[in-house]
């Protein structure tokens, strides 16, 4: 294996200028070849630190002996480096105090450069430490090698980054100056197009987090389960919301849907689950607090349709023999009850949508559960998903519903999700929310 | 090594019988601190009682809902065994995703759990686990593998897509579960990196793996052009393969009027489409055992629910019949 590693290197760095012209196409098209692959590996893996892992194993298996490549992204400096034989590994630094400190001015300079190596001694490690990391000076040390070749990565008209590279003993880069700097520049765009994914996809997660439903709490006496899925799968987010606070004795839950999808809906959907949070320290009756809510929002909206929302609130109570739920409803689907039996009821409550109308009223509707009774809020995204014979519809989610009387409130929600999503099939649904809450009374 | 006793495993059961994720919780729990290591527990009690659910449903013992009802107790319990199960912080970090479609997430939460347990970061990215969500797992974790779990072979076609969108992140992708056979050829067709049956099989494979991999290369057998069109025209194919059968039956609703999620009439209806998915699963991995299999199980299915003794044949002669213009899907038949 060796022997032909070492042929392909000899082939790919060669200096073939005063060769005769079929070694110099024959090279040239072996440069070609390798530069579309290295170009493919680095840009495929949208992961920086894999990309840099991916790019150094490439290197030292087809043309060189060391290589180290170091990035700067932020006020991150990721850096990866390996000799021939070794696995190499991604570190990520705050740049630059760990850094070796010749690269900040090779970095400045962002020219193509190759160091001649002192042969041993002092000045020959002195040398190595400037540009290496600290794991590989040994390393590179002990394989004799006699220069590196320092390519900067440049896009964008900023260098981000070097590539450090060394062959064994007798091979030198001389010759290969165009080749290599040609590589570097297909380096850089890959690495470039990565941290800008990257950078991207870190501030797209951090907002997703703050605005994505979090998992239902623990209650006592409750068996609490949520199911949610968005339309935009890309975007991991969309406008429906589920929310669930408030003490065990006295909780409060929130299903809702706002106009539109994606981000811009999602960080609506945040300010109503916020605006109802806020509403329900100064009272806890659901009809006050979509009253209260909606006014927020008529304030709030600066065009007749904007910020328009359904939403369904129900306190949970703990009452004589059952627990008392309290509705109330704006332009939502109605919340349904699953007795123990399987025997299913609608809790009717009717109020206009929210955001449409400023002195909406929202009354309350009352039920009780009884142990193994489940109270299911949803949204229409079960009922309006569309498969081949039509909308999933009302009929059938109560048809299926009816034979889930008494089971735990996760298998109710995910038999239902599972129903939806064997209708849509593999059409495009919209977004997806389903919350239960099984009445489960503590025996002690 | 301790092993899970007898009686354990019976109070286990009853405690799945009754949907009572606490009383089962609290047997296991009580099973390893009699010693039982988690790993034992995991394969004893949940992993034998969710196999024994799912023969008690194919023999028409048990409902749908209760095999659900059953699925969510199992899953509270390996929450709340492993809780305290981190990984190795310097092991392999792995995805664990499942098959598109696929809601049996038991599988892989359990090999997800066990992974940890023998050292790996392995992180569970949920049922019917989407293309988008595997590479956003990729694109912010960067795993050395992903892992695939697929029960049923009617998801092959989807578990092809999943493999093209890991591949193409150069990330390995090691798939195993009841859908794959245990020489690894149709995890090969796929264009899987590897095959594994257990959580020490694959960390094995993941040490071997290499670390970045090509593209999925374009499948060009002459099935492969054929599984196109089949997963193209399924509903198509799915309605006509019905209409026949159920006239055949002399049904006239297509099952709708039957409420009940066991009736025979509504798991036919339901199956078809998983019929469908089998046949362009073998076109793509050239393998006939995945039409055989899907006949045996649709058999058994249909007799234990007192379907008429035809209705297995009549979808076969069905689809025999709306295929015969593919000359490898009407060669794969003919060998079932």
């Amino acid at each position: 294996m060796p022997t032909t590693v070492r042929e392909r290197q000899a082939r790919l760095l060669a200096d073939s200028r005063s060769a005769e012209a079929r070694a110099r196409l024959a090279q040239a098209v072996s440069r070609a070849e390798f530069l579309l692959r290295l170009s493919r590996t680095v840009s495929a893996i949208q992961n920086p630190q894999r990309a840099l892992e991916a790019l150094v194993a490439l290197l030292l298996d087809e043309m060189v002996d060391v290589a180290q490549v170091v990035v700067r992204a932020g006020s991150w400096q990721l850096i990866c480096g390996a000799v021939t034989g070794q696995d190499p590994t991604c570190s990520a630094q705050r740049s630059p105090e760990d850094a070796p400190l010749g690269l900040d001015d090779v970095l400045r300079r962002g020219m193509y450069e190759e160091v001649v190596l002192p042969p041993a001694g002092r000045a020959r490690r002195t040398a190595l430490e400037r540009l290496l990391e600290a794991d590989l000076v040994d390393e590179v040390d002990q394989l004799r090698a006699e220069e590196l070749a320092i390519l900067p990565l440049t896009a964008r008209g900023r260098t981000f980054g070097l590539l450090v590279l060394g062959r064994s003993p007798g091979y030198t880069f001389s010759g290969s100056h165009s080749f290599l700097t040609d590589l570097a520049d297909r380096v850089a765009v890959g690495v470039d197009a990565t941290l800008v994914v990257a950078e991207s996809r870190h501030v797209a997660n951090v907002l997703r987090a703050s605005l994505a439903p979090v998992d239902p709490p623990v209650v006592a006496g409750l068996d609490l389960a949520t199911y949610y899925r968005v339309a935009h799968q890309s975007e991991a987010l969309g406008g429906d919301f589920l929310d669930v606070h408030g003490p065990d004795d006295d909780l409060l839950l929130l299903c809702g849907d706002v106009a539109g999808k994606g981000v811009e809906a999602a960080v609506h959907a945040k300010r109503i689950r916020n605006a109802t949070r806020t509403a329900s320290v100064v009272d806890r009756s659901p009809g006050a607090i979509l009253r209260l809510v909606n006014r927020v929002l008529v304030a709030e909206a600066s065009r007749f349709d904007e910020g328009l929302a359904t939403a369904v609130c129900a306190r949970l109570r703990p009452g004589d023999g059952g627990l008392d739920v309290d509705i109330a409803n704006a332009g939502h689907p109605h919340a349904l009850v699953i007795r123990s039996d399987g025997a299913v009821e609608t809790v009717p409550t009717w109020g206009v949508a929210l955001a449409l109308l400023e002195e909406s009223e929202y009354p309350e509707t009352s039920a009780r559960l009884r142990a193994g009774d489940t109270l299911m809020l949803y949204s229409d995204g079960v009922t309006h998903a569309r498969g081949a014979d039509g909308l999933f519809g009302d009929k059938r989610l109560l048809d299926h519903l009816s034979h889930l009387g008494g089971l735990p409130a996760q298998a109710i929600v995910e038999s239902v999700a599972v129903a939806v999503s064997e209708h849509v099939g593999d059409r495009q649904h919209d977004d997806i929310a389903i919350l239960a809450a099984r009445y489960r009374p503590v025996t002690s | 090594m301790t092993a899970v006793l007898d009686g354990e495993f019976a109070d286990y059961w009853s405690a799945i019988v009754a949907s009572d994720d606490h009383r089962a919780a609290d047997v296991a729990l009580a099973a390893v601190g009699r010693g039982v290591s988690v790993e034992a527990a995991l394969m004893g009690l949940v992993v034998a009682s969710q196999v024994r659910v799912g023969e008690l449903w194919e023999a028409n013992e048990w409902s749908v809902p209760r095999e659900h009802a059953s699925s969510a107790v199992n899953e509270h319990v390996v929450r709340r065994l492993c809780q305290d199960v981190i990984g190795d912080p310097a092991g392999p970090l792995l995805l664990v995703a499942c098959a598109e479609r696929e809601w049996h997430a038991l599988p892989a939460l359990v090999i997800t759990q066990l992974l940890a347990l023998h050292g790996a970061r392995a992180e569970y990215l949920g049922p019917n686990t989407s293309r988008d969500h595997i590479v956003a797992g990729i694109l912010d974790r960067g795993p050395r593998a992903v892992l695939l779990s697929a029960s049923m072979s009617s998801s092959l076609p989807r578990v092809r897509r999943q493999i093209e969108a890991v591949r193409g992140t150069g990330t390995p992708v090691i798939v195993g579960g009841a859908a794959f056979d245990r020489a690894g050829q149709r995890a090969r067709w796929l264009g899987a990196t590897g095959c594994a049956t257990t959580a020490s099989e694959a960390l094995e494979l993941v040490e071997r793996l290499p670390r970045h991999v090509p593209p999925a290369p374009t499948l060009r057998h002459p099935g492969a052009a054929e599984a196109r069109d089949v997963q193209i025209a399924a509903e198509t194919l799915t309605r006509s393969v019905t209409r026949v059968v159920d006239s055949a039956l002399g049904l006239t609703d297509g099952g709708e009027a039957a409420g009940s999620p066991d009736d025979w009439r509504v798991v036919l209806a339901t199956s078809i489409p998983m019929v469908v998915d089998c046949v362009a699963g073998g076109l793509l991995t050239d393998d006939a055992s995945i039409l055989t299999e899907s006949r045996d199980w649709l058999r058994s299915v249909m007799d234990s629910r007192d379907a008429p003794a035809e209705t297995t044949s009549l979808v076969w002669t069905a689809l025999a019949r709306q295929l015969r213009d593919h000359p490898e899907a009407t060669r794969l038949i003919a060998l079932t």
